[in-house]
């Protein structure tokens, strides 16, 4: 009887913390950076290498008609249009404008040009690397 | 065998030589080639450079240039069979983009680059150690090739250019066949096959078609240090490719037909037509160098 009250109790403050993380998870920020000098797909890659280093930095979206990057970060992670134009700059592009909007939910991002950022936890090195890239 | 087949394998768009666009910090990029000419003589070149390279910051990038390559040439009534392989001279050099406009959807740079070829090849291959292999069948100059020039670049969304034009400086060697020095041009005009139209949102994939003209001029080559008289050539080829380019790779395949050889003597080896296949990778980099310095 214990471990039933036990193991009710577990999933019942897992399933609060689950909702309590997508409710808060749509509480992030939005930054929308025009691009210059991007022109191929190429040139996305040379920004999400800079987004992968990026604290915070979970999806990002790559427009090439619009020449526009959306990046979606965590709950709490720092954001300002400098960081973004930094990394666009940190990429070799000359950046454009950025703007800073707060998430409301749902936040959807199966529209096309959604990329889920990887930022690797585990502490070695190679695998940290392989993880990025494979 | 360089002096058939150009070292120039690129680092982007163009299939056949050094571009300037970018590539980003700490973002490294693994370009896999295959190559195989046929040419007089009966001969057959077979080339597997690996070029790599790495974005020091978003204006310097550094570039490496290794290749394995394979030569025969035909037996005739004068010689037998002759063939070599082996590991060719690898290429070091420094990229600095000194000017760039970038606009939405479409840039333009100039970039110069200085570096060199170091002998990891063979200059004095010799057929059954009796006399030295023709210079087309040695893999290496002997010497350490000072190596420099400038390139640039347009691109956008449906079509780009390219040029440059570089300068390898080689050096007598006291021993085995030297190489002329090399002096290089390179024009490129590509257009976008697919998409004929950008779609509203997200990424395509892009279907490139790339056009591409090839100039070098040879100056004498010296042989154990001694001019060797009317060594010179003179070799325009023209380059026909079709490059499917994604997010993170872009493979190539291409044909290579010479429009002009002018060499001093008539026999001179001359190319025919070649073949290009070539796979290009991106990679970040890995990423001790941001780590350590945020802790």
């Amino acid at each position: 009887m214990r471990l039933c009250v036990w193991l009710v109790a577990v999933a019942v403050v897992g399933t609060a913390l689950t909702a309590g993380t997508k409710q808060t998870a749509a509480g992030g920020t939005r930054a929308v950076a025009k691009l210059n000098g991007v022109f191929s797909p190429r040139g996305f890659f040379n920004i999400i290498v800079r987004l992968n280093q990026m604290e915070g930095a979970e999806w990002a979206k790559l427009d090439l008609k619009k020449s526009q990057i959306t990046v979606d970060f965590a709950p709490g992670a720092e954001v300002t249009p400098e960081s973004l134009q930094q990394a666009e700059r940190q990429a070799g592009y000359k950046p454009g404008p950025v703007t800073i909007e707060r998430l409301t939910p749902p936040v959807d991002h199966s529209a096309p040009g959604w990329k889920r950022l990887k930022h690797p936890r585990t502490k070695n090195p190679v695998a940290r690397w392989i993880e990025l890239n494979f | 065998m360089g002096a058939l087949v150009a070292w120039g394998v690129a680092q982007a768009s163009p299939a056949t030589f050094v571009t300037a666009l970018p590539v980003a910090t700490d973002q490294l990029l693994v370009r896999f080639n295959f190559q195989s000419i046929l040419g007089t003589q009966d001969f057959l070149g077979l080339q597997m450079p690996v070029n790599v390279g790495y974005g020091l910051t978003s204006r310097w990038a550094i570039f490496a240039n290794f290749n394995q390559a394979y030569g025969s040439l035909g037996a005739t009534t004068a010689r037998p069979e002759l063939s070599s392989w082996g590991a060719q001279d690898t290429t070091v050099f420094a990229r600095y983009t000194i000017f760039k406009v970038d606009r939405p959807r479409s840039t333009f740079r100039i970039a110069p680059l200085a570096g060199a070829f170091l002998p990891w090849g063979d200059n004095a291959l010799r057929y059954k150690g009796g006399p030295y292999l023709p210079g087309i069948l040695q893999t290496g100059s002997g010497t350490v090739d000072p190596y420099f020039g400038v390139t640039m670049g347009f691109n956008s969304t449906s079509w780009g250019w390219a040029a440059d034009t570089t300068y390898r400086a080689n050096p007598v060697a006291s021993q085995g066949i030297s190489p002329g020095s090399e002096l290089r041009s390179d024009g490129q005009i590509e257009i976008w096959l697919y998409p004929r139209h950008l779609p509203e949102e997200g990424l395509p994939k892009t279907v490139v078609l790339s056009y591409e003209m090839n100039y070098t001029k040879d100056s004498d080559t010296y042989i154990d240090g001694t001019l060797a008289p009317l060594s010179t050539g003179t070799v325009l080829k023209h380059d026909l490719f079709l490059e499917l380019g994604t997010l993170r790779w872009q493979i190539g395949v291409g044909a290579q037909v010479p429009l002009m050889q002018s060499f001093d003597t008539p026999n001179h080896l001359r190319e025919r037509a070649g073949a290009f296949l070539f796979f290009e990778y991106y990679l970040s980099a890995p990423d001790w160098r941001h780590r350590r310095s945020n802790t």
